[in-house]
């Protein structure tokens, strides 16, 4: 029969092993402390102003000027209208309608509340004419209109711009850009509204 | 350092396991559930046919502004940052009354635009008849970087499914040729409204 192995060697091996193990908990200890901890980033979305660059993920935006406005419609009586006017780059890899566009975007009349802007209303405009569509690396402007209650004149007007995201559909697995109700706000915009013409 | 050396080949052996099961299992899923029509490609002047329509590219034009004549509003002039690309083609159903749908000019780098949207240009409608050919246009928009190299991508106004038909066509764009049309792009192409 052979003599068992001498058993010097293995407490050292698994001294070693637990050496290691340390090693490597010790090293993901200091590379976390070394990028900024565990601790929560100070989030929320971005407060911005005219001027600024929001970056949406699928959108590049600029927010322009907000005015008031009348809005003539087929039939009936002109309404009382916020027209806010903003330059929008696509920065994805077709084109995308300006309705797609308005579905990343609300005002915010309070907090936590949130307007969808009138996608029947709202138009694009390049060089001069309205178009449907934002086409990629074309910046355009977009007017984006809320219809208001007469006699409603607010001095300032707040925007939340949503964050799009890539990822896969859950429905049909597809990877896709998407935007939802509940996407994060990834920036809000808060601008003066000027007084609108009269007619 | 041999059990270093174990760990290490264990985790490389996990990795790869992971990467083999992400080839065999998971990606096929992902391709398997995408939608994707079937693409016939061809060249401007030919008649590329599949079995849904037939499509025969006849002319690309460029142009730096488009000027629409209406004897109602008068002339309307259309400029952009921008070229139009104007695609001249005759298509013919050959099954069944046919729309088509799903056009857009497809450039180097993977960007694809969508006709151009403008309010101003009426979008060619209409349904192709089989048997019967019939001439129609498509206006697009691009930066003129883009022009070199497009392919004009044609397909059924359908929702896309596996059998979709769809068709390719190079527009014979190449560097030279976009470069030439790009010196003196018409600024006052008049749009012939179908």
């Amino acid at each position: 029969v052979a003599p068992i192995a001498p058993t010097e060697e293995r407490p050292r091996h698994g001294l070693l092993i637990t050496a290691g193990v340390v090693g490597v908990l010790a090293a993901v200890v200091g590379v976390t402390a070394v990028f900024g901890g565990l601790r929560g980033r100070p989030n929320g979305p971005a407060k911005a102003s005219a001027g600024h660059t929001i970056d949406q993920g699928l959108f590049k935006v600029e927010v322009l000027s907000a005015h008031l406005g009348r809005i003539k419609q087929f039939s009936g009586p002109s309404k009382n209208a916020l027209v806010m006017t903003v330059h929008v780059t696509n920065l994805g890899d077709r084109s995308r309608g300006v309705t797609e566009f308005l579905d990343g975007m609300a005002a915010e009349p309070g907090p936590g509340r949130y307007v969808r802007a009138d996608p029947g209303e709202s138009t694009g405009e390049i060089a001069g004419s309205s178009t449907t569509e934002i086409h990629p690396r074309m910046p355009i402007n977009v007017q984006v209109v809320w219809t208001l209650p007469d006699g409603a004149a607010p001095r300032e007007v707040t925007v939340a711009f949503r964050q799009w995201s890539y990822g896969q559909s859950f429905t049909t697995d597809i990877f896709e850009w998407s935007v939802y109700k509940g996407s994060p706000v990834t920036a809000e915009v808060t601008i003066p509204v000027r007084p609108g013409a009269r007619s | 350092m041999t059990a270093l050396r174990r760990g290490a080949s264990g985790l490389c052996a996990v990795a790869l396991f992971a990467l083999a099961m992400w080839f065999t299992n998971v990606k096929p899923h992902i391709d398997g559930k995408q939608q994707n029509p079937l693409i016939t490609k061809g060249h401007i002047g030919a008649v590329v046919a599949n079995r849904v329509f037939s499509v025969k590219v006849g002319r690309v034009d460029v142009a730096s502004a488009l000027v629409q004549h209406d004897s109602l509003k008068g002339d309307r002039r259309l400029s952009t940052p921008g070229i139009f690309v104007i695609a001249y083609l005759d298509a013919m159903s050959n099954r069944k009354p046919l729309d088509l749908g799903h056009v857009r000019l497809a450039t180097r780098g993977g960007l694809s635009y969508s006709e151009t949207g403008r309010t101003d240009i009426s979008s060619d409608s209409g349904s192709f008849e089989p048997m019967l050919w019939r001439p129609a246009f498509f206006v697009f928009e691009i930066p003129k970087d883009r022009l070199a190299g497009t392919r004009l991508i044609v397909g059924q106004s359908d929702l896309v499914n596996n059998l979709s038909a769809e068709t390719e066509v190079d527009l014979g764009l190449d560097d030279r040729r976009a470069a030439q049309l790009l010196v003196h792009p018409p600024a006052d192409y008049a749009l012939t409204s179908s």
